[in-house]
């Protein structure tokens, strides 16, 4: 019979259920998206290879196994709520708790067995979707395969078992703990005072506070000291006071809000004011817990994306680098070029050539001022301007121009703060006895195809090479096709040795001083390591924040029947349904806007910590900046779609009882 | 022989400087027969008393006997069980569930304790005979009237026989035709079923149809009323005089 009842219990209450349904099979969806993605060969040969990374992977599974059951056990808090009054009468009728309990956990089990296969299916699309989008818009290469698994439905259904068995027994144990009185009653019970002395309320917060940005001086410290690893213990630590800080300022910052609001007469009584701190710091206080751990997971996500940015910017900034160019080949014995050339030919269609000297520049102006930290050359190299210009144009960069007694320094981002602060190379004087001045020091743009070993190009007006040795001769090909891994294996093996040295074990190994670089051979080494990682960020991001967007909407729809009878309230005082519409976008907009703030705080400031790692591979050390702004444009951009979704379900909850049923309550 | 007899009993809310006395100090017995109510403005403690004779809230201080069973001391376990056995109630808002039909909400506390099937059918069918409600058994309560759905609840609480019916404002949601003919039903109930029943009310009307009216004000019996021979419309008219000696609303003087 309760069995019985059960059924039809879940048939009545359909419409709750579908809300509840719902965020069981999205929670679990994104559990086993993720799965998916731990589950992809790529991730875990990086996880091999990299110990930090599979700590990473961990603790982020552990959160969202943390998030999903504390999803879960809000639902079915939920659902217990909705039924109280049921619960009640059974209890008034006569029916034991336990049968009540046993009867609610077969309800939650059988219901919960049912979103399985519904969760695996919308997860595995989900990942496809989230994958798709990632290498479509954000131009990753596609190197991380996501791939159906049984290994991750295996252990979908471990995390399964494992959530429902926890959070059964909390439900299990609150309904043991009820009182029939609650349960018949609970629909009218008012919010409680979380803090009873505003002064505790007011310590905590600023301790809260207090600790935000303790992790955030602590987390600047650890970054801040260059060419030290930063270490992982502290970077957790600074993590777990940071989740807690977050915690603490959300839970206190409503309150606090909304006493300053109720003070203050002329705010309190202006427009539509109070019902909004009202209605917002109700709301606060039964969901104070939900609210911070939305705002910790929007500070994930937020980091997550930027950390993903930085990582495919760093990945592009090195293949600029080093390799702007498809084939270059410096320091080449002049009589081999046509060889080189036609075993090109071979392979791709050759769209232009270009072969240019290097000068040498016996004085040493600019080495002898760097000292140690310049190359290990013994000359400074010189190319001619026209060279040089056309060097620019095939990496699509612009032509610069010289006066006849000027010269430019193309330097590594490293050297900039030396070589403008230093006057002896302001005028140099070359070897053939050409005086010139200093026109620039520029570091945008520069790459180690000009040469290894400098750091850095002198580049003089054409005529000022005159009498200067040729140090180098060197190619620059620019082909049709994308130049490949394998082409690069095939063609080093072209080069002539110049110098064979015996080692101690009897062999004979040989060196080219000629260097080659194939775009597509340090494309394909950069990218696995950096796209994965970039890949994985954007992954986790976009669960974190499909993750909040459900809590927020499942959250604004769910209780939409509370705020019915309150908005009917201010229909029945007067009030036009133009201006409810305003009321009901301020206050789904003030819920939605509450737990961003802070995040984007924190956020922020870690990235800007997490910029002194890696400024010396991006192209600019303040392009962080733009990267967080087009990162929170990003979440922005899908959050405002939750928002809209949930405001324009949340109207139509409410219109449902303007018409007929006025009094239907 | 006594149903109900409760000793001094005390039940207060909030804490420290700041208590709310709901209940403070009521004794008063209920015989087997009896049909008694218990009137007061609002806030004078009823609904608060009726819930801890019911076993849904606790109280404070004092006994409460149910038959020879102190319910204070009953352990959460039992609670089930003894109020199954015991108690009957019917609310304000009916509290049926939608999900189960008018006839099936009936005889849920049969079907809790497991009573024969063949019998089951006869006894609902019986009380829904003597209750008028015969021809909307099939039906689910979102179908049917706030009479008929009260009426539900009566037969609900009358067919394992309690040995108190318990009744909170019963008359509460329905029209006056529909109160009439519940509070008819509910003294037939009485009259010829032999039911027990305490009934908190703040209406004179459905008081009239008592035996007895007990007052509060302020959480304490304030003066006691017996119908005895008196015509109801004569047990009106007293009624309606000791309300404006209890000085409570206006509201209650009609």
């Amino acid at each position: 019979m309760l069995g019985k009842l059960a059924v039809r219990n879940v048939k009545r209450s359909a419409k709750d259920y579908v809300i509840y349904f719902i965020t069981v099979v999205l929670a679990f969806s994104f559990l086993f998206a993720f799965n998916l993605l731990g589950s992809s060969s790529e991730v875990l040969e990086l996880s091999d290879v990299m110990n930090n990374f599979a700590i990473v992977m961990h603790v982020v599974n552990i959160f969202i196994l943390f998030v999903v059951c504390f999803l879960i056990n809000y639902t079915i808090k939920f659902m217990f709520s909705k039924r109280s009054l049921e619960f009640g009468t059974y209890l008034l009728l006569g029916i034991k708790k336990k049968q009540i309990s046993n009867l609610f956990t077969l309800e939650n089990v059988l219901l919960g067995l049912l979103t399985l296969p519904l969760a695996i299916f919308v997860g595995y699309i989900l990942s496809l979707l989230m994958s798709f989008i990632i290498t479509g818009l954000f131009e990753l290469e596609s190197i991380v395969h996501i791939t159906f698994s049984i290994e991750a439905v295996l252990l979908l259904f471990v995390y399964f078992a494992f959530i429902y068995v926890f959070v059964l027994f909390l439900a299990r144990r609150r309904i043991r703990k009820v009182k029939i009185y609650d349960l018949l009653y609970l629909e009218k019970k008012n919010e409680e005072k979380q803090f009873r002395k505003n002064k505790v309320r007011n310590v905590s917060f600023f301790v809260s506070l207090g600790l935000g940005i303790l992790a955030m001086a602590l987390f600047f410290q650890e970054f801040h000291r260059l060419g030290v690893d930063p270490s992982m213990a502290t970077v957790l630590f600074c993590i777990v006071l940071i989740i807690f800080s977050i915690y603490g300022v959300v839970i206190t910052l409503a309150d606090f809000l909304l006493k300053v609001v109720l003070k203050n007469k002329k705010l309190k009584y202006q427009k539509d004011y109070l019902f909004l701190a009202r209605t917002f710091s109700s709301k606060v206080k039964t969901m104070s817990f939900t609210l911070g751990t939305i705002s910790v997971l929007i500070t994930f996500t937020l980091i997550a994306l930027n950390l993903s940015s930085l990582f495919k910017a760093m990945f592009d900034y090195q293949l600029e680098l080093s390799a702007p160019y498809d084939i270059s080949v410096t320091e080449i014995d002049e009589n081999e070029i046509p060889l080189y050339l036609d075993f090109i030919k071979e392979h791709y269609t050759i769209e232009e050539e270009f072969v240019y000297h290097g000068y040498t520049e016996s004085n040493r102006n600019v080495s002898k001022v760097l000292g140690e930290l310049g190359g290990w050359r013994e000359y400074d190299q010189v190319v001619k301007l026209s060279d040089y210009n056309k060097l620019l144009e095939l990496k699509g960069d612009k032509p610069l121009q010289l006066e006849q007694d000027e010269y430019l320094i193309h330097a590594t981002r490293e050297f900039e703060d030396i070589l403008t602060n230093t006057s002896s190379i302001q005028e140099i004087i070359l070897p053939n006895d050409e005086v010139l001045k200093l026109k620039d020091v520029v570091t945008d743009g520069y790459t180690y195809a000009w040469g290894t070993g400098y750091g850095f190009l002198l580049v003089v007006p054409d005529d000022a090479v005159e009498g200067l040795a040729v140090e180098s001769t060197n190619l620059i090909v620019d082909t049709k096709e994308e130049t490949t891994e394998e082409f690069a294996k095939v063609f080093e093996r072209l080069l002539v040795p110049d110098i064979c040295e015996e080692e101690d074990d009897g062999y004979t190994v040989c060196y080219s001083l000629a260097n080659v670089t194939v775009r597509g051979n340090v494309e394909a080494t950069n990218n696995g390591f950096i796209t994965i990682v970039s890949f994985v960020c954007f992954y986790i991001a976009f669960i974190f924040i499909s993750v909040v967007g459900t809590i927020l909407a499942i959250q604004g729809l769910s209780d939409s029947s509370k705020y019915k009878y309150r908005y009917q309230v201010l229909s029945k005082l007067g009030v036009k349904e133009s201006e409810l519409d305003k009321t009901i976008f301020r206050q789904l907009f003030v819920f939605f806007l509450f737990p961003v703030i802070y995040p984007i705080i924190i956020s922020f400031f870690t990235v800007f910590s997490l910029n002194h790692l890696f400024q010396f591979v991006l192209t600019t050390d303040t392009v962080y900046i733009l990267y967080y702004f087009i990162n929170l444009f990003v979440f922005l951009l899908i959050y405002i779609i939750y928002f809209l979704t949930t405001y324009f379900g949340f109207k139509r909850n409410i219109g449902d009882s303007q018409g007929g049923g006025f009094f239907a309550r | 022989m006594s149903v109900l007899k409760l000793e001094n009993v005390k039940k207060y809310y909030g804490v420290k400087n700041n208590i709310t006395k709901a209940v403070d100090g009521i004794s008063f017995q209920v015989d087997e027969g009896e049909f008694v109510a218990i009137m007061g403005a609002s806030g004078s403690g009823k609904t608060t008393l009726l819930n801890c004779i019911s076993t849904i809230d606790n109280v404070t201080s004092g006994h409460i006997y149910v038959g020879r069973e102190d319910i204070t001391e009953i352990k959460e376990d039992d609670m089930a069980d003894f109020r199954r056995e015991n108690l009957g109630f019917i609310f304000q808002d009916f509290n049926l569930l939608d999900t189960l039909s008018i006839e099936e909400n009936i005889s849920l506390s049969l079907i809790i304790n497991h009573t024969d099937v063949n019998e089951m059918d006869k006894r609902v069918l019986d009380i829904a005979s003597k209750l008028g409600i015969s021809d909307v058994l099939k039906k689910f309560p979102y179908e049917v009237s706030g009479g008929q759905k009260q009426r539900c609840a009566c037969a609900r609480a009358l067919i394992t026989h309690p040995k108190l019916i318990l009744a909170d404002e019963p008359t509460g949601a329905l029209d006056s035709k529909s109160s009439r003919m519940l509070l008819e039903t509910m003294r037939d109930m009485n009259e010829h079923l032999g039911a027990t029943i305490l009934m908190v009310t703040h209406d004179t009307f459905s008081a009239s149809f008592c035996k007895r009216v007990l007052f509060l004000k302020d959480g304490k019996i304030f003066n006691e009323i017996l119908r005895g021979d008196k015509s109801r419309k004569e047990f009106f008219d007293e009624i309606i005089d000791v309300l404006t000696l209890l000085g409570g609303d206006t509201e209650n003087v009609r």
